[in-house]
């Protein structure tokens, strides 16, 4: 027989694994729209103004115009970390457009070929679409470094109130689903009700998936 | 023809380092607005041939911007910046009515004649 205080407890552990998920997310998001907001604008000025500079320089009598060039490519790649970390954090393709732009975003920048072949068309809740997209992210970022693939296809399927993703490759298989990246991953799924499995038999490529309730 | 250019962007520094590197290319810069609805509000009057528009202003987004500007009599030709990357918005960008999208660290007057011109 169910005891009632165990259930209860249970339920609001359940509940409060989801909310440090979420409370999570909403940090990345902060951090990348405080990244976005703040520093990576100031420095854009900054590549305008030494852009500026440079112009009142004559490069064949001063030295400083070649200093401010190496300045301007230096910040430029200061800028074009900066970008990727803010991406990396929280994509705000996410927020704007949903899930479809999101992930062929991520297929595109992909050095695997990687295809996104099924998607929802609508937009799904918030805490769905934030867990496909983890799941996607973590999983081609396994098949880049990982698999020895040539391609990967990613698949996302919405049925009776449950989301699938699934993200599969032609690669060397034999990932291990206690690994810090997948078993992170699988937390993240189960703390919004789902569940990921992982097939990646040796030589037979890999299978990530994940089901969990989008309503 | 000397392109004339509505700058809407929400952080001043960023204006003012547009203003003058347009200006120093040669473009002239007939306004500069903070938000999407002063700036949906200056176009028939400061009559730009082109707004630089930021994809994220304080009051709403610039692909609603671009939207509300391209709706006006005689609409400027919209082109988006941002210190995010084109990448990072993915196909936004091309579905927008916006002649093209310009990393703000990468902006020159020529960058906003080509586009304008529809070569780049």
């Amino acid at each position: 027989m169910p005891d009632p205080a165990f259930e209860a407890e249970l339920a609001e552990v359940r509940a409060s694994r989801a909310r440090l998920v979420d409370a999570a997310d909403g940090l990345r998001r902060g951090f990348e729209r405080a990244l976005h907001d703040g520093a990576q604008q100031r420095l854009a000025s900054v590549v305008l103004a030494l852009g500026l500079v440079s112009r009142t320089l004559d490069s064949a009598t001063s030295d400083a115009a070649g200093l401010v060039e190496e300045a301007s490519a230096e910040l430029g790649r200061a800028l074009a970390e900066l970008r990727e970390l803010a991406r990396d954090l929280y994509p705000v393709l996410l927020t704007d457009a949903g899930l479809g732009p999101a992930l062929a975003s991520l297929a595109d920048r992909c050095p695997v070929p990687a295809v996104v072949s099924a998607v929802p068309a609508g937009r799904l809740a918030d805490a769905a679409e934030r867990t496909c997209y983890f799941v996607v992210f973590e999983a081609l970022r396994n098949v880049a470094v990982h698999s020895s693939a040539t391609r990967a296809e990613v698949v996302v399927r919405e049925l009776g109130g449950q989301v699938s993703v699934e993200v599969s490759d032609d690669g060397v298989g034999g990932a291990d689903p206690n690994g810090p990246g997948l078993r992170v991953l699988a937390d993240r799924v189960a703390a919004h009700g789902g569940r990921l499995r992982v097939a990646s038999e040796r030589g037979a490529g890999t299978r990530v998936t994940a089901e969990l309730p989008c309503a | 023809m000397v392109p004339r250019v509505l700058i809407v962007d929400d952080h001043a520094a960023f204006r003012s380092f547009a203003r003058r590197v347009l200006v120093a290319d040669g473009l002239v810069v007939v306004g500069e607005s903070a938000d999407g609805a002063a700036a949906i509000a200056a176009a028939p009057e400061l009559r730009p041939d082109v707004v630089l528009l930021d994809v994220q202003l304080p009051d709403m987004d610039g692909f609603a911007v671009a939207e509300a500007l391209a709706a006006q009599d005689e609409a400027p030709a919209v082109v988006l910046v941002s210190s995010r990357s084109r990448a990072d918005y993915g196909s936004l960008v091309d579905a927008s009515r916006a002649v093209g999208f310009i990393a703000k660290a990468a902006l020159s007057g020529d960058l906003v004649r080509r586009l304008l011109a529809g070569d780049a």
